[in-house]
């Protein structure tokens, strides 16, 4: 099943009572985490196509803010927006009353018809999407899980005999009368694009790009200059901090601002990641930017659609959304970016420079605030403390999180339809068996 | 600040880098480590002048006994120093391994409510494991200092924690709690296995390796930058970290050498220091026996290669990727093997094995080695730990390890390691290693294992998996084998730092 994204902003009016209402359904959350209890605050876990869900108060971390909060909720979701969207006001209608009842323009007292219109009208397309384990929905999610439990539990009680060929005895047990198991059988839907779309994808997003793509190169020239200038800037700016006696201050505002974003992380197997940073006002910049989003779009789709992203196999979900600026605000737009991610921080932080500092350099390179690049690629976050404190002081603790199946890696959830795809083919080789026994 | 390198090649100072650092001082079997309270601290000061004349430098050939000293974020706040200089250390390093409350911004510490912190959860210090119930270095017994002596003999130690208890006594210092640690032969830890093999060369540091052609600085993959371990020089990144530097005016007499970026008219206190994670970790050796007794039915041959595939060597120290079959003492202490090609599955060691979570070396990732090798080498740690306490069995023969477990004579718990891993980033390096290696369910695609030898049990992560062909293995209901019992972090600074330290200034 195709799995999809949403992602509603909508700007704040009563953010005090905004925050109150977001605690109280993380509390929540949080709570049932550990319980399991089911969620009556916002019943996330009633939505059976939920993947994974936040609601985050997206400000400013500058110094001088001047983007209006908004509140932003974004899920990943299998099936169509429309389906998902309905659902949502179906099941969760009283929550998305108090939280986005606290927005500018919400119909509270409209019919469900409104507000399904009020959250489509808000929604954002991300610019790129990357998904970890392409095409499998929650419940094949968490039934290859409980599979591969059960398979484990019949491989640690082989007997002599069975031992001789493990594999058709856990085929044995799953065809086996009052199995629960015989859906492993079917063949699992597709999880990929075929070549054929893969090449047809390709010409499409090329042929839409080529006029930018000519652009940008028309623009090169401005753009290795500008970032020979935004370079020297942002030197200058780090030996004025230390010398105006305010990286005293800036120092007490990072720590607490790490401190509020340990507390959150390492509570489970998995943990979220949402950043804002402000997408520098040059034209150039801007287009580069899209450019280079655009082919990491294509990029997720037709390369890195096996569990890994560029080398990064813990990414369950990551988007990109540009955010706008509305008509009575600064010319400033801002680069959102949200992801769901296996382990901690510092492994996450530390694949993304050991494997991808080229790629997050020519995206964030256009973003104001980080480190030096050089030749569109390189420097940037190839600095490691740096790039690092860039990412703590651009990150946003999302006030809501909710995981649909927090125990998983991305690694366990594709050995997993590996698991339930070699039970169920035909008539493997002795090696093919071997190999399927491997996995466990 | 960290910056990218900008200068010539850089050789390190070893004539003020402490010894313990870059030696481990492994002929002189003996040592103590003082866990140290400065009370009020007036007087530590010139408490600290005394001990600085007597700490030894990575240069020295260690000889009858050598002293070195190591330093909490709390002990810096006693000494005075400016909070200014002091927010320059590492985040990890202020809170403290218990994660606790010397903040200096006022910020309510984690360990005030029952919440686990940052730290402890990193470190997987929880529940029964949680600081609250340590010995020593939790809140209730927090540690200002260390040091760390180490002597040729029992008469030789005697006469050296004499000399340096009347020197802190004299001075209102008081010792939290004082902690041997002894050598077992054949340098092996209480389990039975030979310890301490796998350490990464230093480039450009010269005298030391304390055992010449263990260290294989040969393998270009096991040497790292000195920037990794040291403060002030060039790190896995290319960058310095020069740590925490003192306006030239707080450093009258020159003592502290200066800052690399000269231009910000500083001296350095960071430079050829490091930071020095300290862990009691207590061992179960009965219990450690006895699980693997009876997962092996008895069987001593059995019993012997269950408890290697949890090491990932054989008692002797041979590596399991070189020699699948049996223990071979002629390859002990090799080091030259990666796990990517020879084995993938871990079929020899199994990837969940304690040597392949504490070092991958060029296995996980996405696959590639060469990448996972890049991966991991932002990762090491120097490690200096000794045993404690009498062995179970003098030749830590399991089999008379197992007979006296059976006996139902009494066994004190009093015996396990004084880990101690230096860094130059606590929590890009140790911290890392525990939280998403060691302590990590999903560690090479498992789903629900730690490490066999550290790990938490908390429900469900009681197992082993053992690779094998048809069929793995599946340990379960392994109890716990290891437990904290004190722990904390240092600053070891460089000898002009704390003589700095020890001055007027």
């Amino acid at each position: 099943m195709e799995q999809e994204t949403l992602t509603v902003v909508a700007r704040i009016q009563e953010v005090d009572r905004l925050r109150c209402a977001l605690r109280r359904i993380e509390d929540e959350v949080r709570e049932a985490r550990r319980s399991h209890d089911p969620l009556h605050e916002f019943p996330f876990d009633a939505l059976e196509k939920l993947h994974f869900a936040r609601l985050v108060i997206v400000e400013d971390t500058a110094s001088a803010p001047t983007l209006e909060p908004r509140l932003v909720l974004a899920t990943d979701f299998d099936g169509t927006r429309e389906d998902h969207l309905a659902e949502l006001v179906a099941r969760a209608e009283k929550a998305l009353d108090q939280v986005f009842g606290c927005c500018r323009g919400y119909p509270s007292s409209g019919s469900r018809a409104d507000k399904v219109e009020f959250l489509r009208n808000h929604s954002v397309e991300p610019i790129c999407t990357y998904r970890g384990h392409p095409g499998r929905s929650v419940g094949q999610i968490r039934l290859e899980e409980q599979l591969r439990k059960e398979l484990e539990d019949v491989l640690d009680r082989l007997d002599a005999r069975a031992a001789r060929d493990p594999w058709s005895e856990c085929r044995r047990q799953v065809e086996g009368p009052g199995s629960a198991f015989r859906w492993a059988l079917s063949p699992a839907p597709p999880t990929r694009l075929t070549r054929a779309e893969k090449w047809w994808l390709r010409a499409r997003t090329l042929w839409g790009l080529r006029g930018d793509l000519f652009r940008v190169l028309r623009d090169l020239p401005i753009l290795l200059a500008a970032e020979r200038t935004d370079g020297d800037a942002f030197v200058r700016r780090e030996r004025d901090r230390g010398r105006d006696g305010s990286a005293m201050q800036r120092r007490k505002d990072a720590a607490a601002l790490r401190r509020a974003l340990e507390e959150r992380e390492g509570r489970c197997v998995q943990n979220e990641l949402t950043s804002v940073t402000e997408i520098r006002p040059e034209t150039f910049r801007r287009r580069a930017l899209e450019v280079m989003l655009r082919i990491a779009n294509l990029r997720a789709r037709t390369r890195f659609d096996r569990g890994d992203l560029a080398g990064i196999p813990s990414i369950h979900f990551a988007r990109w959304v540009i955010l706008e600026h509305a008509a009575d605000e600064p010319k400033r737009d801002r680069l959102l970016f949200l992801t769901n991610y296996d382990g901690s921080w510092e492994s996450y932080l530390g694949d993304f420079i050991d494997q991808a500092a080229d790629r997050l350099t020519a995206i964030w390179g256009h973003t104001r605030h980080f480190p030096p690049t050089r030749r569109i690629f390189l420097g940037g976050a190839h600095h490691e403390a740096l790039f690092k404190r860039f990412v703590r002081e651009h990150q946003l603790a999302a006030q809501v999180w909710y995981a649909a199946y927090p125990d998983l890696s991305v690694q366990n959830v594709n050995r997993n339809s590996e698991l339930r795809l070699g039970l169920g083919a035909g008539a493997p080789t002795p090696e093919e068996r071997l190999r399927w026994l491997d996995l466990f | 600040m960290a910056r990218p390198l900008l200068g010539p090649e850089y050789v390190v100072d070893c004539g003020d880098v402490q010894g313990i650092v870059l030696r481990g001082y492994g002929e002189l079997p003996v040592a103590r480590f003082v866990m140290l309270d400065l009370g009020d601290a007036r007087e530590a000061k010139s408490w600290l002048g005394d001990v600085a004349t007597r700490v030894t430098s990575a240069r020295e050939e260690p000889a009858e006994r050598c002293t070195n000293f190591g330093i909490s974020y709390r002990g810096l706040k006693k000494l005075g120093l400016d909070a200014s200089v002091r927010a320059a250390f590492e985040p990890a390093f202020a809170e403290g391994m218990h994660g606790g409350p010397e903040l200096d911004d006022g910020a309510s510490p984690a360990s005030g409510s029952r919440e686990p912190s940052r730290r402890s959860r990193a470190l997987h210090d929880l529940d029964d494991q949680s600081p609250d119930r340590w010995a020593w270095g939790g809140p209730s017994a927090p540690v200002d200092a260390i040091l760390l002596l180490y002597a040729r003999s029992d008469d030789a130690m005697r006469e050296c924690l004499d000399r340096e208890r009347g020197s802190f006594s004299a001075r209102g210092i008081r010792a939290v709690t004082i902690l041997e640690g002894v050598t077992l032969p054949g340098r092996k830890e209480h389990f039975g296995f030979r310890d301490g093999i796998s350490q990464p060369a230093l480039r450009n540091a010269n005298p030391p390796t304390e055992r010449p052609g263990v260290l294989e600085a040969d393998r270009d993959e096991n040497t790292a930058e000195p920037g990794e371990f040291l403060l002030g020089y060039p790190d896995a990144y290319a960058q310095i970290e020069d740590g925490p530097l003192v306006p030239e005016s707080a450093d009258p007499s020159r003592i502290l050498p200066l800052a690399i970026d000269d231009a910000a008219g500083a001296r350095s206190l960071g430079r050829n220091g490091s930071y020095l994670a300290f862990r009691q970790l207590e061992q179960d050796v009965a219990a450690f026996w006895t699980t693997i007794d009876r997962a092996a039915n008895g069987d001593a041959a059995e019993r012997l290669r269950l408890a290697a595939r949890m090491v990932g060597r054989w008692p002797s120290g041979a590596p399991l990727a070189l020699r699948d079959k049996e223990d071979d003492p002629s390859f002990l202490d090799r080091n030259d093997f990666g796990f990517a090609a020879e084995d993938a599955l871990g079929l020899h060691c199994p990837i969940g094995s304690h040597i392949r979570r504490s070092n991958p070396r060029d296995f996980g990732g996405s696959g590639d080695p060469a990448r996972a090798l890049v991966v991991s080498s932002r990762h090491r740690l120097i490690r200096r730990g000794r045993p404690y306490g009498a062995p179970l069995d003098p030749d830590l023969d399991p089999a008379k390890i197992l007979a006296r477990s059976g006996s139902g004579e009494s066994i004190d718990g009093g015996r396990g390691l004084q880990f101690l891993s230096f860094q130059a980033h606590l929590e890009r390096q140790f911290e890392f290693v525990m939280e998403s290696w060691i302590h990590n369910a999903k560690f090479g695609g498992g789903h629900d294992e730690t490490d066999p030898l550290l790990g938490d049990r908390g429900d469900g992560f009681a197992r082993f998996t053992v690779p094998a062909r048809p069929v793995r293995r599946r340990l379960g209901s392994l109890p716990r084998f290891v437990s904290v019992r004190g722990g904390a972090y240092f600053f070891v600074p460089g000898l002009r730092a704390l003589r700095w330290l020890a001055s007027g200034a």
